[in-house]
């Protein structure tokens, strides 16, 4: 037991260099906003009317950091106007051209960079989103101009993107065309029915972690209904691989517009802390507790495999492969593979809904297959976890 | 079905009403075999699942013949999965009796 102890501590620090070396990595070979590589992304542009012009510019030249200047020709005035604006979406920080020209109105809009699940950002785009704000004169862009309304199951990609355009409009409506555009309102505070469900659920988790109750059959009903009501199927707000690596990254939104992922990283790091439990998974994780719920239909069991404890290490591997490599491409929602979206937001591949059912399937029969054989996130917190019981031994 | 051939077509339908038959008739002997009490209501309950199967079977066909495939795998992967899940719940229900 000793060895295996002393193995697992090994494994444990090798897995801490590995995340801080792909985070370094990744900063290294991270593209930067250079002149050339915004003129790679626009030579690239489907946009036959920006390949036109671009043979059309004699030149670009970068007047700010964020800005550029188009010139024709000859011509000693530019021409056009195109600006760089970010904004923050769902899974990061997402970075946006805009094309202005000279009778301020918006010519055409590239998105450059993005760390957006892409079964998200492809809805959001098909549905024509970005066409919403092409052709408009940016005095239209006074707050009470009617922009496209967030795309339905992708609301913070869409918000992401019209934060990253008005970000980027602003500056050159203030200083090219003396067009007063404020920046954008700082957003309420978010605080409804999806927050209270999981404060209560974090609740009833520390609760029963001290205290007995002969009800706790009734209450893990209640808690299994909640969180699969409440936080799958209204809130759509899972923890997934892509926000723990956008959160290494440094990805850390605004507390007003996230609360609710504050909420869940505080009671998981709390429950880990204080007792070393890990209350996400046990009572908040709407798929788990769906898992379970299936299970109870199905009087599920827990197989009885020999090699269980490979197929743990197998988990914990592809989970660290799966971040490591997030963390070299900068982008964590690229190696996700969760297949919640296609549950709660009906949101995914071909592969993934085949997945899905394959894995509700099981779950009538085997006990949550899902979390003991594949999710990522389980060994993420169990790493966390770890640490306390390493470092910080009672 | 069978464009080549007028006999078949009816064949085969008179084919599947007498499994259909068969299958009715002989239900409520393997049930009484497997041990389970039926009622009213288990039997209610039988035949919506059996009519919910149709449904999602002939809907998800249906879609597929007519060339709307990927609407036809989508029926079916939903609702395939919804009944595999009431089929399973039923069949918890009416064994729940035998063990009492």
């Amino acid at each position: 037991m000793n060895s295996t102890n002393r193995i697992e501590k090994f494994i444990w620090v090798l897995s801490a260099v590995l995340i801080i070396a792909a985070w370094f990595a990744g900063r290294y070979i991270e593209e930067k906003s250079s002149l050339e590589h915004i003129k790679e992304k626009l030579s690239k542009s489907s946009l036959e009317h920006i390949k036109e012009k671009l043979s059309n510019y004699a030149e670009i030249k970068q007047s700010t950091p964020n800005s550029f200047l188009a010139f024709k020709k000859g011509l000693r005035n530019p021409i056009a106007f195109i600006t760089k604006g970010e904004g923050i979406g769902y899974g990061g920080e997402l970075s946006i051209l805009v094309e202005v020209d000279t009778i301020a109105h918006v010519q055409s809009i590239t998105l450059i960079n993005q760390k957006e699940t892409h079964s998200f950002l492809k809805k959001v785009l098909n549905k024509g989103f970005l066409d919403g704000y092409k052709k408009l004169n940016l005095k239209q862009f006074i707050d009470n101009y009617n922009f496209p309304d967030a795309v339905s199951g992708a609301t913070y990609t869409s918000r992401g993107i019209h934060q990253a355009i008005m970000n980027a409009i602003i500056p050159i409506a203030n200083t090219q065309f003396s067009i007063e555009l404020k920046t954008l309102n700082e957003r309420n505070f978010v605080f409804g029915l999806p927050e209270i469900v999981l404060i209560l659920l974090y609740g009833i988790a520390f609760f029963l972690n001290f205290y007995k109750s002969k009800r706790t059959k009734l209450i893990r009903w209640f808690t299994i209904l909640a969180s699969i009501i409440f936080i799958g199927f209204v809130a759509r707000k899972l923890l997934t691989l892509s926000q723990i690596g956008g959160f290494i990254l440094g990805f850390w939104p605004n507390f007003y517009e996230f609360t609710f992922w504050y909420i869940l990283l505080f009671g998981l790091i709390l429950g880990i802390f204080v007792k070393g439990n890990n209350h996400y998974c046990d009572w908040v994780c709407p798929f788990g507790n769906t898992q379970e719920l299936l299970g109870k239909i199905g009087n599920a069991k827990s197989p009885k495999l020999k090699f269980r404890n490979q197929l743990r290490w197998t988990q914990r591997f592809i989970a660290l492969a799966a971040i490591v490599l997030g963390l070299i491409y900068r982008n964590p929602s690229k190696t996700s593979f969760e297949v919640f979206s296609g549950l709660f937001v009906f949101i995914g591949s071909d592969l993934l809904f085949i997945a899905l059912a394959l894995i509700i399937i099981l779950s009538l029969f085997i006990k949550s297959p899902w979390c003991n054989y594949l999710c990522p996130v389980k060994p993420s917190i169990n790493y966390i976890q770890k640490f306390r019981e390493i470092f910080l031994k009672k | 079905m069978f464009p080549h051939s007028t006999i078949l077509g009816p064949l085969f339908w008179i084919a599947m009403g007498l499994l259909y038959f068969f299958m009715f008739i002989s239900a409520r002997y393997w049930l009484k075999d497997f041990g389970i009490t039926m009622n009213k209501r288990k039997w209610l309950l039988v035949a919506f699942y059996f009519i919910f199967i149709n449904l999602t079977i002939g809907g998800a066909f249906t879609l597929i013949g007519e060339d709307e495939f990927r609407a036809g795998v989508y029926f079916l992967g939903i609702f395939g999965v919804i009944s595999i899940i009431l089929g399973v719940s039923l069949w918890r229900y009416l064994i729940a009796s035998k063990k009492a």
